[in-house]
């Protein structure tokens, strides 16, 4: 069932619901391409020399992303292990809260 | 009238305990027995005091024993040293006094009580008369008297553990040897200058300088007393003894016999033997300290690998004695403090622990670290008193185990030996695990049965929490230990021409104030 | 001021007279209240040193204020009332008495004016926090728990080590700046490193906190680590080695960030990331360094509060805060989704608290003219971001609805946690619109603007890149929804090879002296047994050989001694 229908739901999340994620993505690569231009508009007083790169930040942000998804992948790759990798119960391993546990908790 | 007993007081403190041993038997009831125990220590507890009081300012007092001037009569010399041994002593046996009664009638035949009032006293006798005595050849009567009557003792643990009777044979015969190497050492410092008095001793063996009758004479009462102390690696008839023993008697042993034998340990090596020759600082800082330092370590972990909470308490004394070992052997006025004060600290501590153990022995007849699951809802003040006597022993801030290890590192550091004062730390660390695994089975694992266990009987609470509450005390307030033991430990050095270490113990609080 | 109730105490009395009153809305506000007068009264305080005492015939001091001391007493007292305020459904009386006294503990120590004052409140912490561990109640918690325990003693004994050395150096025991050099200073530095999560020593760190309870967690996040932070200013303001280690604390847990599926060890690690920007400031050393550590540990006290509040909100309603089970919650969840969001954004953006104080640190190490730093710490930016503020959330209330043939749906986070939160997220806002306010509180008098044009628009292209970045790499399928299963860290090295190696010692030890033993008693039993089977019945003496070996030993000693000692010249 759809969300913004879906009257079981809270208001807001229904309201959540009506926001277009497609349509949200495209405006948010807009305010970054404007963000970004604005580099050829305004001139910062740079402290290092490598700032002064148009669009410096913003290629900055994104190479850092990559590498950090990169590095995280080759991380998960050689780093992960099951959840009882170092005990049979570890709090990993344990299966979710019930309710009444979870009150008192 | 009381000024005229006050005079006697060196003689009565052996004498009252020595009397009433035999009137225990003579009478033949087990409460009038305990009755004549309790008066006797207590009043043997109060000369005590009356002593320490006397000589805490640093003056000696020398009692001729029958009016036969030393050095062919007996002599009894109280100074700082042997006064605060003696408090010790006669104050711990006082509460042991109270605790008993209690506790033997679970664990000895009720028919066999008044041989343990009269053996306790004995000991009480011995160990007393060991300490006080200035003579050389009475130290070994003293110490053959406590030995005799402390391998009955353990022996009475029978009732409960047949290999209590092992234990105590065992004991008899590393005690024997012992005592026998001691005699050795005795008569060949006899033979050396003709004398048997320990003061008279010391000025004739300055006179005669190093030869090698002095050093046989030495390594024999070094060995001899060494297993008294239980010294790594003669301990080994230490953890059956005191974990076969009666309840009250691992109480009582922990807290005095070894006690006792390290400061007769103390009085030979320093006032005897004068510390004039290399041999003396090279046994000592060759053999002492690293036994010292394996004991810190070996015994902790062995320690930590016992199920047995009573084994467990015993191999951590052997660790134990490794730190008052180690102060000592740092041959300097902070090192030695801190040896006396971790003699007392170590008393109270361990006797409290021993006490709390023999309550939950009382009342659910076992001390196996399993048995005990939970018994901290069940016994609340005994389990309390555990773990605030527990903290001691690890030396957490705030209580009297804690000044013994401050003093003793600033002694190592003092030495510069900064790699001691890290082993210290990490030894202390141990602590930390096996007293943990007895809070974690009180507290937090479930109870074994459920059938309720009564509380333990108020004449143990009170004894015992005495002792805890001492422990903390004295972790507060160090007025008291550290001037006797700072005064104690300037007799000692007095009494040698080893480097005068500095007067003033950077940061040694309060000492000597 | 003498009549100024030391803080720290208010705390803990109140954690005394706490069990006493009938659990409910009474408690509840009592708990409320105290956080508040500590505050009221930390607020009164007058710079100087306020209260002394004695111990063991040392002079201590036990109150000792300045601005830098007020910051942090300040932001633990309000920290500990939103935490309290997001605990106020929590009937435990023992997570209510240690929360008090973990909390005055951190206070008290952060009012400490000498290393043994500091020492106590210091293990007040470690003892006191340990409980909020143990309150999940499992096995896993309770082992968790055990671990962390163990690691925080150790810093303290490392601590009283470390302490005791200096000491004997230098005769002070102030808690003041130190020099690297003598070994106990460098003690020290590993002390208070343990509690800051430096790399390899960072390992309790999201082993513990994602273990604790819903609302212990948030209170865990609160004091240690800050605490630590603070100590660090204090002491060692303007070490160079910091500056390193703050970089290699700025990489390493972001990388475990990126990757872990459990959003809870998320945040721990994001939360070592940015302890890593306050251990780089406190590295530089300047007075804007030192202002921007202040103000980034208050900043991020809040952010990492209301993140851990709706991941503890989370795990409250659904039973997990794993990757893998969440998504689509902002269906059920919708408030707390909006406030994860806020604390997302409150880490770095504009109108919020972290974007002043990130920008005082930044600024701060680009003065210090340390671009190689700087770009890390740029980096350090994005990375958090994309970590904290878009994965995070996207992950756990977007994406896939994972209740939707749930019987019933979770259901949204009771009041008083959203009113936490709510409270958490204004506070955050408040301080970043307010930022003359903000920065008038910090230790040194420095001007400082944070919102230039320069600041404020090469931030927004930070962010707004870094989400760009995100969503672009999450439809390409670079970025997934991870599937369960753990991350190993460093901690592999004592859970399993120090353990693997002890096992090892153990085995072999055991066998050589087995092999040891039974050579020498073999030799000396058959002596033995020969004069036991001269003297009679074998039975019980022969069970007595141990007697004999007692004797070996006092024979090797008595021989040794004797060698030594004649061995010495006459």
């Amino acid at each position: 069932m759809n969300a913004k229908t879906d009257t079981s739901l809270p208001a807001i999340a229904r309201l959540l619901g009506r926001l277009d994620g497609r349509m949200l993505f495209w405006l948010l690569v807009l305010a970054g391409v404007l963000l970004a231009l604005s580099d050829f508009a305004y001139h910062r007083h740079e402290i290092f020399d490598f700032e002064a790169v148009p669009l410096f930040y913003a290629g900055f942000a994104a190479a850092s992303v990559l590498v950090l998804v990169l590095a995280g992948g080759i991380f998960r790759a050689l780093f992960k292990r099951g959840e009882n990798f170092y005990a049979p119960f570890s709090t990993d391993s344990e299966p979710p809260l019930k309710a009444q546990e979870r009150d008192h908790a | 009238m009381l000024s005229a007993i006050l005079a006697h007081a060196p003689a009565l403190q052996t004498v009252v305990p020595l009397i009433a041993a035999p009137l225990c038997v003579l009478f033949g009831r087990r409460h009038l027995a305990w009755a004549i125990t309790l008066a006797a220590s207590l009043i043997s507890a109060l000369f005590a005091a009356y002593l320490l009081a006397q000589t805490l300012d640093g003056s000696v007092i020398s009692y001729e024993l029958g009016g036969w001037a030393p050095p062919l009569g007996i002599e009894y010399r109280i100074d700082a040293v042997n006064a605060f041994v003696l408090f010790i002593v006669a104050s711990v046996g006082a509460l042991v006094a109270l605790y008993a009664r209690e506790s033997i009638e679970q664990e000895i035949d009720p028919a066999l009580h008044v041989y343990f009032y009269t053996a306790f006293l004995l000991c009480l006798t011995g160990l007393l008369g060991v300490t006080i005595t200035g003579d050389a050849f009475n130290v070994f009567v003293f110490l053959e008297i406590s030995s005799l009557s402390t391998y009955t003792l353990v022996a009475l643990g029978a009732g409960r553990d047949q290999r209590a009777l092992t234990a105590a044979y065992n004991y008899l015969i590393m005690g024997t040897i012992g005592a026998t190497f001691f005699v050795i050492g005795i008569g060949f410092l006899y033979m050396l200058t003709g004398t048997l008095n320990m003061a008279d001793l010391a000025e004739r063996i300055a006179a005669l300088g190093d030869n090698r009758t002095l050093r046989i004479a030495f390594v024999f009462i070094f060995v001899g007393i060494g297993l008294k102390l239980a010294m790594f690696p003669l301990h080994l008839w230490l953890p059956n003894a005191y974990s076969y023993a009666p309840s009250v008697v691992s109480v009582f042993l922990a807290a005095t016999a070894t006690k006792v034998a390290v400061y007769v340990m103390l009085r030979f090596l320093f006032t005897v033997f004068g510390f004039d020759y290399g041999f003396q600082a090279a046994t000592l800082q060759t053999i002492v300290v690293p036994l010292a330092v394996i004991a810190m370590f070996a015994s902790s972990i062995v320690a930590i690998f016992q199920s047995d909470l009573k084994r467990m308490l015993a191999y951590s004394s052997v660790a134990q004695i490794g730190y008052i070992l180690l102060g000592i052997s740092l041959l300097n006025k902070p090192g030695l403090t801190a040896g006396i004060i971790h003699l007392f600290n170590h008393a109270v501590i361990k006797g409290a622990l021993f006490m709390a153990v023999g309550a939950f022995v009382y009342r659910i007849g076992s001390s196996r670290i399993e048995d005990l699951r939970g018994i901290g809802k069940q016994m609340p003040w005994m389990a309390a008193a555990f773990v605030a006597a527990g903290l001691g022993l690890i030396g957490v801030p705030l209580t009297a185990g804690f000044i013994s290890k401050w003093y003793l590192i600033q002694a190592t550091l003092d030495e510069g030996a900064w790699w001691l004062a890290l082993l210290i730390v990490g030894s202390s660390l141990l602590a930390v695990i096996y007293v943990w695994r007895v809070v974690e089975a009180m507290y937090l694992a479930a109870p074994v049965q459920d059938a309720p266990v009564k509380k333990a009987p108020w004449s143990m609470i009170v004894p015992t929490w005495i002792m805890v509450l001492a422990s903390l005390y004295f972790g507060i307030n160090t007025e008291l230990t550290g001037k006797a033991a700072s005064t104690a430990a300037d007799l000692l050095i007095q009494a040698t021409q080893i480097e005068k270490a500095p007067e003033t113990v950077p940061g040694a609080p309060a000492a000597g104030e | 001021m003498p009549d100024i109730f030391p803080p720290a105490l208010i705390f803990i009395a109140a954690a005394i007279v706490l069990p006493v009153l009938p659990k409910g809305n009474l408690r509840a506000l009592f708990l409320l209240a105290v956080p508040l007068v500590a505050a009221h009264e930390i607020w009164q305080l007058s710079e100087g040193v306020t209260h002394t005492y004695e111990l063991l015939g040392y002079s201590l001091t036990l109150m000792r204020v300045d601005q830098l001391s007020i910051v942090f007493g300040l932001i633990f007292s309000f920290a500990a009332f939103l935490a309290l305020l997001y605990a106020w459904h929590v009937k435990d009386t023992v997570q209510q008495v240690t929360t008090l006294l973990y909390a005055g503990s951190a206070i008290g120590a952060v009012f400490a004016g000498d290393f043994v004052t500091l020492f106590i409140f210091w293990e007040g912490t470690a003892v006191a926090s340990v409980f909020l561990i143990w309150a999940r109640g499992t096995e896993g918690a309770y082992y968790t728990g055990m671990r962390y325990l163990i690691i925080q003693i150790a810093s303290g004994v490392i601590l009283v080590a470390g302490m005791a050395l200096h000491y004997h150096e230098t005769g002070s025991l102030a808690f003041g700046a130190l020099t690297l050099g003598s070994l106990g200073t460098w003690a020290i530095l590993i002390a208070f490193g343990i509690k800051a999560a430096f790399p390899l020593l960072h390992t309790w760190l999201p082993d513990a906190y994602p273990a604790a309870t819903p609302t212990g967690t948030v209170v865990l996040s609160i004091f240690t680590t800050k605490l630590a932070i603070y100590s660090l200013a204090r002491s060692f303001a303007g070490t160079e080695i910091l500056i390193y280690i703050g970089t290699v604390m700025v990489f390493w847990p972001l990388i475990y960030a990126a990757a872990e599926n459990d959003l809870r060890r998320v945040l721990a690690y994001a939360l070592n990331n940015q302890l890593g920007f306050m251990v780089i400031a406190v590295g530089i050393g300047t007075p804007l360094a030192l202002n921007g550590v202040a103000a980034h540990a208050v900043a991020h006290i809040l952010y990492k509060s209301l993140l851990f509040m709706a991941m503890g909100a989370v795990l409250y309603r659904t039973g997990t805060a794993k990757a893998s089970g969440l998504g689509g919650l902002y269906r059920s969840m919708p408030i707390t989704a909006l406030l994860c969001i806020v604390g997302g954004l409150a880490m770095s953006t504009p109108l919020f608290a972290g974007f002043v104080s990130k920008s005082l640190i930044l600024s701060s190490v680009a003065k210090a003219y340390e671009p190689l730093i700087w770009a890390a710490l740029l980096f350090g930016s994005a990375g958090i971001f994309y970590v904290a503020g878009v994965r995070l959330p996207y992950l756990a209330f977007f994406g896939e609805d994972k209740f939707a043939g749930a019987p019933e749906r979770p259901k949204e986070a009771p009041w008083n946690m959203l009113l936490a939160m709510g409270l958490t997220a204004a506070s955050c806002f408040a301080l970043g619109l307010m930022p003359a306010t903000f920065m008038s509180f910090l230790p040194y008098d420095v001007a400082y603007d944070a919102y230039t044009p320069d600041h404020i628009l090469t931030q927004l292209q930070v962010l707004s890149f870094t989400a760009i970045a995100f969503f672009a790499l999450w439809r390409f399928g670079l970025i997934k929804r991870p599937a369960p299963g753990i991350l190993v860290d460093s901690d592999w090295l004592n859970r399993r090879l120090a353990l693997a190696i002890v096992k090892l010692g153990a085995y072999i030890s055991r066998n050589m002296w087995g092999l040891m033993s039974r050579t020498a008693t073999r030799r000396l039993d058959a002596f033995l047994a020969s004069i036991y089977r001269a003297h009679g019945p074998q039975g019980p003496l022969a069970r007595s050989w141990p007697a004999g070996s007692m004797v070996l030993w006092i024979a090797v000693l008595l021989g040794f001694t004797l060698i030594l000692s004649f061995s010495q010249s006459l």
